[in-house]
Formats: structure tokens, sequence, C-alpha cells
């Protein structure tokens, strides 16, 4: 080498040392600021499954409508006591409260106030009569109507919650009486009950007192929870608990997370550390190893938590899996070093263009998540990018200095770089096309049977005994379902509730059919003015009856004419504290200027009446369904994936053709293999293409990619050979760990990758290059030839002055 | 604080032939069911008085009733009109002759089955089962005569009834409902008598 060749290597080795100390100097910035937040961080890990998904952008009204609803319902917790006899009820249920008294928990009032609520009605009252009454209204003559109000006044224990003289025809006490189909719980003695043919439940409502995805409410509540239904066991032990409440779903994920994350990241920890150890045996090579992946896991961390403000456990999760592919530049760097004559700066720059070229696939890959408006997966893209980078620089940046200048082989590392003789090329005879299309009508055969399944719930992952308590209690308290509903809009207030009253029209020959049991919705407590009105006109007829009892009951004539009275409106009802509880079905006015409010249904069974319920759809109500629709979001970003996936098969042979030419096809076919081979496979075996499929099989293209670019790029180098060996087995084994997890979801990617892994690890080496001079004089890597230089590279190599190196 | 009462009272002495009673005792409920008949089937005449709140003119009904453990209550007015309610579990009914002017269900409404078991127990002088509605306070004379008066305890109930008095030996002779609207009603029972089975016509209404 010659002086100014030697003057430049200074030059390259300064700034490289410059930068790898601010790589430490930002890791070190990361670490602080990882550290200040980890305590505010812990309790904001998510396990919401549905905050991983897009907002439904065509429809806001409808999404606020759920969040308001998501918002109301999530702080709930329902606990039901099964028992015999109204006694054992509820004994059973003052022994819960005592012991669940110091848990987080406010005991929610039982009911709406029934006094509150007259007595915000009672000016109203004229306005308020049932329908029933309203159709007596319209057929009873004076006597029927003298002897309704006479018999009344009689009675001994007339159930109205006004005196006769407010309300002599009960009108008033009959409508009190159906808000009552509000709910089946009804106070019995200090506790609220439900009776049915053969049991009583007693109901216990509480308010958590943080949310529900607090970590430390959620280990409290646990504790109190066990420790009451224990005594509770010994003690009453004929009496069944059941719960219901977004907390105990949320409590059971995070643990389940928790201990996932610990189990897949342990397991990948070890294999890789054990793996590396095997093949390379050097402590300074798995010191490197592990501080890359350190590095990498805080990059990830910390960025992630600046641009979320929570983090979902499916990220950490996912992430931990990660390190099966964040160790794969630590191993492609290693591997070059076994048996290497050569100085560590012009391996350096021979490493510097392959290295470079293999984080562009990934790059490409989850740069277009990122770009996706759906936050679960742009969270994990971003974790992903950003370890992977993370990873990627401690390598580049650091292994000059931690790694000695040539490691000595080991047996196993021989014997893995001994395999790539042995393993099969194409080189175009016959035969070998004959296996081609074999393989093509196979991949084709099965590629054809492969069927979709966009359906939400296949990837929820809900504990069975937590399900079938929270079905016990949705149905013993006759609770509607949150996921389907009515979105009513108008453009005022009073619109709405007509709008919403026409509605309720619709539905009553429902009920009366059985196929549903109730509704939630405003109007049945504030009935729209239209409707008040009517309701005043009607009495009008009653004039003759309240003269013939004011004669009767000694009451002066005063008492007997009604005059008209200014209808209840919505603005008054809802300035009522006691409707707080209620106002969540009122969505009020939107940016848009117009009103709306939700209609829940309960006891929603079949599929037909849920395509009947679509055909009340009209202008103003609008009947959205979150499951179906969550549902076909998956189904269209599936599809969008899947094109962003054909998209990056399509163009980044462009990118690469211009360093590989015409070997491009070696480096890209077989990571398309290995996709479409994933594909055959999951149709034969029948596992359904799911929007999370995808997105790992954009994962596989990445390292498919990686591993046929770094082979190509190092003229099919054992080394090379063996570096991607290990990176697949280290894939291969940390993914499939994830093929443990209980969530469908993970199990999916899990499996998913494992076959695509190792489809590219088998296709790779097939269609490697004819080597050309033996492994240890790879002097060259990604050119041989004068006048072969890519553009990309000599920029690259600029950036680094070494505009001579390449004797341009 | 009852416990301290209680130590209070025993310290003045236990002769007394009127012992008053701390609120929710349960040996008060005891001593005063010991003394109802334990029959069956009660039966007899009742005069209602209604005082509505805001009306001057009481309102007198008069007619009978028949209490069955197990079935409930016939309450069968005669004057000023015929008319009659029954309450069974799960229903109250009430009915002018053949004309049916109000039926509710605890199918359709839940609240049916605690408002027929207040009533029933009432009637059937189950006074253990009130104790799990209303607080009582209350005393027992010597000369076997009682007089319990019971407050609701839940916020439902309030809403209906402000209180609700009992007086009686061996059956019960008097029940007084103060109505949360204000209105009271006074029922007086007379020609009061016991027996262990229903009339054949008895049986066939509550069917």
């Amino acid at each position: 080498m010659n002086a100014p060749n030697s003057n430049n290597e200074t030059t390259l080795e300064r700034r490289h040392r410059a930068l790898a100390w601010g790589w430490l100097g930002i890791l070190a910035l990361l670490t602080i600021a990882l550290l200040i937040h980890i305590l505010p961080w812990r309790g904001q890990i998510d396990t919401d499954l549905l905050t991983l998904l897009p907002v439904d952008e065509r429809n806001p009204q409808a999404e606020a409508a759920l969040k308001t609803l998501t918002q109301h319902g999530e702080r709930e917790l329902v606990l039901l006591l099964e028992a015999k006899d109204t006694a054992t009820a509820q004994r059973a249920a003052r022994f819960v409260r005592e012991n669940l008294h110091d848990a987080p928990l406010t005991p929610q009032a039982p009911q709406a106030q029934i006094e509150a609520l007259r007595d915000l009605y009672f000016p109203y009252r004229a306005g308020f009569v049932t329908d029933q009454d309203m159709r007596w209204l319209a057929e009873a003559d004076q006597a029927a109507q003298v002897q309704r109000a006479l018999a009344l006044a009689y009675q001994p224990f007339a159930g109205g919650t006004l005196n006769w003289r407010d309300d002599p025809f009960g009108f008033f006490g009959n409508w009190m009486l159906q808000l009552g189909a509000a709910s089946p719980a009804r106070p019995y003695g200090d506790t609220l009950m439900v009776q049915t043919a053969d049991h009583v439940d007693a109901v216990l409502l509480y308010q958590l007192t943080e949310s529900a995805f607090s970590s430390d409410l959620q280990t409290c509540l646990d504790a109190a929870l066990s420790a009451a239904q224990n005594v509770l066991a010994k003690q009453i032990p004929d009496v069944q608990m059941q719960r219901a409440g977004v907390v105990l779903h949320a409590t059971a994920a995070a643990k389940q997370a928790r201990f996932e994350m610990s189990l897949i990241g342990s397991g990948s920890l070890l294999c890789c550390v054990l793996l590396a150890w095997f093949v390379f045996r050097n402590i300074k090579a798995l010191r490197l190893i592990l501080l890359s992946l350190a590095a990498g896991a805080l990059t990830a961390l910390s960025l992630t938590w600046l641009m979320f403000d929570r983090l979902h456990a499916l990220t950490l999760v996912f992430g931990v899996s990660l390190i099966g592919v964040a160790v794969d530049y630590g191993v492609l760097v290693i591997a070059q070093h076994l048996n290497d004559a050569q100085s560590r700066w012009s391996r350096f720059r021979r490493l510097l263009p392959p290295l470079s070229l293999v984080l562009i696939a990934p790059a490409l890959a989850y740069l277009g998540l990122l770009l996706m408006p759906f936050p679960g997966l742009r969270q994990m893209a971003c974790f992903a990018v950003s370890g992977i980078i993370g990873a990627w620089l401690t390598i580049m940046l650091w292994h000059p200095y931690l790694l000695p200048t040539t490691l000595p082989t080991t047996p196993l590392a021989e014997r893995l770089m001994q395999m790539l003789q042995h393993w099969p090329r194409w080189r175009a005879t016959s035969a070998q096309w004959v296996v081609a299309v074999i393989v093509a009508v196979v991949i084709g055969a099965g590629v054809s049977q492969l069927k979709t399944n966009d359906d939400i719930r296949s990837l929820i992952n809900i504990d069975p005994q937590l399900l079938r308590e929270q079905i016990a209690v949705t149905k013993a308290l006759e609770l509607p379902s949150p996921a389907q509903l009515f979105l009513i809009t108008g453009a005022t207030a009073e619109d709405v509730l007509q709008h919403e009253e026409a509605l309720l029209k619709k539905l009553a020959p429902l009920i009366a059919d059985g196929k549903l049991n109730g509704y939630d919705a405003i109007s049945r407590w504030l009935p729209s003015q239209q409707r008040q009105q009517q309701a005043q006109e009607a009495q009008q007829t009653l004039t003759g009856a309240r003269k013939a009892l004011a004669k009767e009951m000694e009451l002066s004539d005063d008492w007997s004419i009604v005059s008209p009275h200014a209808p209840l409106t919505a603005d008054e009802w809802l300035a009522q504290p006691v409707t707080a509880s209620l106002r969540y079905l009122w969505q009020g006015r939107s940016a848009d200027d117009r009103y709306s409010s939700i209609v829940l249904l309960k006891g929603l069974r079949d599929a037909d009446t849920v395509r009947q319920l679509a055909t009340f759809n009209d202008a103003h109500t609008q009947w959205v369904d979150k499951t179906a629709e969550v549902s076909s979001l998956m189904g269209r970003y599936r599809a969008l994936l899947s094109f962003v996936l054909i998209a990056a098969y399509a163009l980044t042979p462009l990118v690469l053709l211009a360093f590989f030419r015409r070997r491009t096809w070696r480096v890209v076919l077989p990571s398309l293999l290995a996709t479409l081979g994933t594909l055959a496979i999951m149709g034969y075996a029948g596992l359904p293409l799911q929007l999370l499929n995808v997105l790992t099989l954009l994962l596989v293209f990445g390292m498919g990619i990686d591993y046929g670019l770094f082979l190509v790029s190092q003229k099919s180098d054992a080394r090379a050979f063996l570096a991607i060996c290990v990176a697949a087995a280290l894939t291969l084994l940390s993914f499939g760990l994830l093929a443990v997890s209980n969530t469908p979801a993970l199990r999916t990617i899990g499996v998913t990758t494992a076959l695509g892994i190792g489809l590219a690890w088998l296709f790779t080496p097939v269609f490697r290059e004819q080597t050309e001079t033996p492994s240890a004089n790879a002097g060259i890597g990604l050119t041989t030839k004068r006048g072969y230089q890519p553009d990309f590279t000599r920029f690259l190599f600029r950036r680094c002055c070494l505009n001579n190196c390449y004797n341009i | 604080m009852k416990q301290m009462l209680t130590l209070f009272l025993l310290s003045l002495g236990l002769g007394f032939s009127v012992s008053a009673q701390a609120a929710d005792d349960p040996a008060l409920l005891r001593a005063v069911q010991s003394q109802l008949a334990d029959d069956t089937v009660v039966r007899g005449d009742f005069t209602q008085t209604r005082q509505l709140a805001g009306i001057k003119k009481p309102l007198i009904a008069k007619g009978t009733f028949v209490v069955e453990k197990t079935r409930g209550v016939l309450w069968r007015t005669q004057t000023p009109f015929p008319q009659t309610m029954r309450v069974t579990q799960g229903e109250i009914l009430q009915r002018d002759g053949e004309r049916v002017l109000m039926v509710l269900r605890a199918d359709q409404e839940p609240a049916v089955n605690a408002i027929s078991r207040v009533l029933f127990s009432l009637f059937a002088g189950d006074l253990s089962t009130l104790a799990d509605f209303f607080d009582y306070t209350g005393k027992v004379n010597k000369g076997k005569d009682w007089q319990l008066t019971f407050k609701p305890r839940n916020d439902g109930l309030k809403a209906v009834i402000a209180s609700l008095s009992l007086e009686g030996d061996n059956v019960v002779r008097q029940v007084t409902l103060t109505s949360a609207a204000g209105d009271v009603t006074r029922i007086a029972f007379s020609h009061v008598t016991t027996a262990a089975a229903l009339t054949a016509d008895e049986r066939a209404q509550f069917e």
C-alpha cells in the first residue's frame, strides 16, 4: 500500500472512530431517557387488541360513538353472586362487599335514583304517557276513565310514585314503571338482585378508581378478588361468583404477555448465545453480538416510546422475537473474520457495501408499514426498524474495535461451510428444469387452495373461563352488545329523539317476536317534544272525567283543568346530575353541527336479525357493526399489504439491478420462492391468509433478500453461507418460540416466519454462482471487473473518503 | 352501639313489663313471631280507610281477605264498588268483576317479586322477610299485644313507602301504611279466623 492510501485510511479511521464514540453517546442519552420514563411506562402497557386497529376514517361519527362507549365501559366491574335463594345471595353480597372494601373500587349506585328522576319529570308529567296508555286514551269513555281513577284511589297499595291527586289515572306511574325494562336487576333489601326461575343473582357494581390498564390497579384488584373468592368458597360454598369487566381481560392478557415475553425473550437470547458460541467459540464475538442486541433493544424501546405514548404488549412480544433478526448483522460480520488475513480496515471497506444494502430491504418493508394508518402495525414497524438500525449501527461502528483482526475457524463452522459444496446448485440442466416445473406446479396448486380469513375474533385470545363468566353476566343482566349499535343523527336534538322513536317503533315487533330482548336508548328516558305534546293533547279528552272526579273527591274545579305545559327538552334533561349515568347514549353535537345518539340492543342472537337490522338504515339511522367493520377493514388492509408486498418484490430488483446487473435474479428469486412456498404450504395445511401473515411475509421478503444479497455479493463465499445458516437458524429459533404463544395473532406470525425463513435459507444457496476462487481470497466482494462499479457504491465510498480504493 | 345499649338496658334491670327494644333486634322479631298463630290460612274482614294527600275526604272501603301461606293474598273489596286484588308469587292482578284492571308480572317487571313478597309477608305475618327490606322498632306488651314499625332500608322502596306499622296479638289486627307521597292507609282487620286449608271456592280464585 502506498502513502496516499494510508493517509486516506487514517482519515477513515478517524471519522469512523468519531462516529463510534458518537453512537456510544447517543446510546447513553437513550439509556437516560428510558430510565426516566421507565416508571410511567410500566403502567401503560396496553393489552387491548382493539387499540392496535385502525380508526375507521370513513365513519368518524360511528368511531366517536364506539369510543364513548368503550370509555364508559372500561372502568366497570360487575360481580354476580348466584345463589339458590335470596337470603343466601344477600349474605354472600354483604360478605363480598366487606372483603372488597380495601380494593381499588368504588361501589356504584345500584340504580338511577327513582326519586330524583321523579322530581325531574314531575312538572312535565302530562307529556309522559306510555304507548299502552295512549291506546287506552284513544278508546276509553268517560265512565271507564272515572272508574280507572277511582279504582286507583281505593287501591290499598297503589304502586305509583306520585300521590293520587297528581296522577289520578296512573299514567305517570305506568311510565315510570316501564323505565324498569331498562334493567332486570331490582333492589332487594340493600342489594341489587336478579331473580330467575331457579336461582337468584346478587349484583355488585363497581367502578375502578384508575384505568383498567394500570398495572398497579390490576395487581391490587387481582389479589383482592382472588382473596374474596377463596374466602367466599370456604364460608358460603354454594354461591357461584361470576365476574365481568374489561379489567379482568386486561389483567389476564398482561399476565400472559409478561410470561410470554420473558419466555420468548430468554429463550431467544439463550439460543443466540449458545449457537453463536458453538459456531464461533470466541468470547469477543459473543460480546459483540450481545452488545448489538442490547443497543437494538435500547433504541427500539426508547424511540417507540418517543413516538407512541402507550406501548402495546403485542409489540413487546413481537419485538422480543426480533432478537433473531437483529443478531444477523453481527453474525454476517463475524463470519467474515474467520481465517481472514486482511487488515480490519480493508475488510471493513469490503463489507460496507453489502452491509449497507442489507438494510434496504427491511427499511423498504417497514417504511411501508409506518405509512399506514394502522396504529398497531406502525408501532411494531417502528419498534422493528429502530431495533434493527440500532443493532446494525452497533455492529458497523464498533466491530473494528471489539473484534480481533482474525478469528480462527471452529470445527462446527468448518462443517457448515463445507455443506455449501454439497448443496444443490441451479445449472439449468434439463433434469433441473423438470424439477423446477414440478415445484412450480406444486406451489401453484397450493397457492390456489389458499383461503382468506379476516375475522378479528380469530386473532383475539380470550381466557375461556373469563369469557364464560362474561357471557353469564351479560345474559343475567341483559347487558347490550357494545360492538353493534344504531347511530342516530339529526339536525337538532329534537330531530334525533324523533328519529330514535321511529326506530324503536320498528324494533318493537322484533322484541315481541323474541328476536331481541330490548334496547338502551335515550328516548326511553326522554320522549321527544313532539311525543310529549301528543301525550298532552290526548289527555284533553279527560276533562269530563276529571270534573266528575273533582266532585266525588270534593276537590276544587281548578283541579279538573290541566293547562298545557312546555315539554322537557334535551338540554334540561342532560343538565341534571341524575341523568349522568345515561349520558353515554347521547353523543350530542359534533363538529359538523349535527346531533347524534346511540341505541344499543340487548339479546341480539342470530345473523338473520342482524341482516334485518341493517335494513333499518336510512338517512338518519345507521347500523354500526364494529365486529363486521373491523373484519372488513382487516380485509382491506390485507389486500393493501399484499399490494405493498408485490410492489416490494417488483421494485427491489430495479434497485438491485444497478448493483448486481444480470445476477439480480439470484438475489431476489430465493426470497420470492420462499414466499410462494410459504403460501403454498399454508394452502395445503388449510391455514387461512390473514393480515398478519402478509405482514410476516414482508419480514420474510426483507430477510430472504438479505440472504441472497449477502451470498451473491460475497461471491458465494463459504463464510457468507455460514453466516446465512447461523442467521436463519437464529431467526427460526426465536420466531419458532412465538408459536408457543397463547395469542393466536402471535402464533400466526411465528408459524409464517418460521416457514418463510426456513424456505429462504433452503433456496438461497441453490441459486449461488459458481465459486471462482478459494474462499480465503475473497478480496473484493461486490465487483470483480473493472468498470463494473455501481454508482451507489461509489457514492457510499466517497462519503468514506475512499475515492481511490477501486482504481477509478 | 347495639351492644352498649343492651348493656345499658340490662343494668337498668330486667323486670319491666314493657321492654323497650333497640332497632333491628332479632329477639324482638322472634318474640312477636312466636305469638303469631302459625296456621296456613288466615281469613277475615277488613275496613280500609285511605287519607290521600291533598284530599280531605277519607276513602273508606270494606271487604274480606284470605291469606294462604304458600299461594298468596286475595283482597276482595265489596264497597264502595266490587274489586279484587290477588297477590301471588310473581304476579299482582287487579280485577273489577271479570274485567282485568291491572296486571303486573314479575317476568315483565322484576320488582313485582319484591313487592309481592312484602305484601305476602305483611299479611302472612312473616316478619323475618319484612326485616330483609325494612329497619324496624317496636315493643311487646305483657298482655301479649305488640307493635312494630318498619322503615324501608333501600332507596327504591323509600320512593314508595315512608313507613309501615303493624299491631296485633296472635294475629295482625291493624296495618298502617304511609306512602312516600303522603297517602295514609289504615287497615283494620276483624273477625279474623285461622284454618288449615282454603275452601274450594278460594282455591279456584287462586288458579
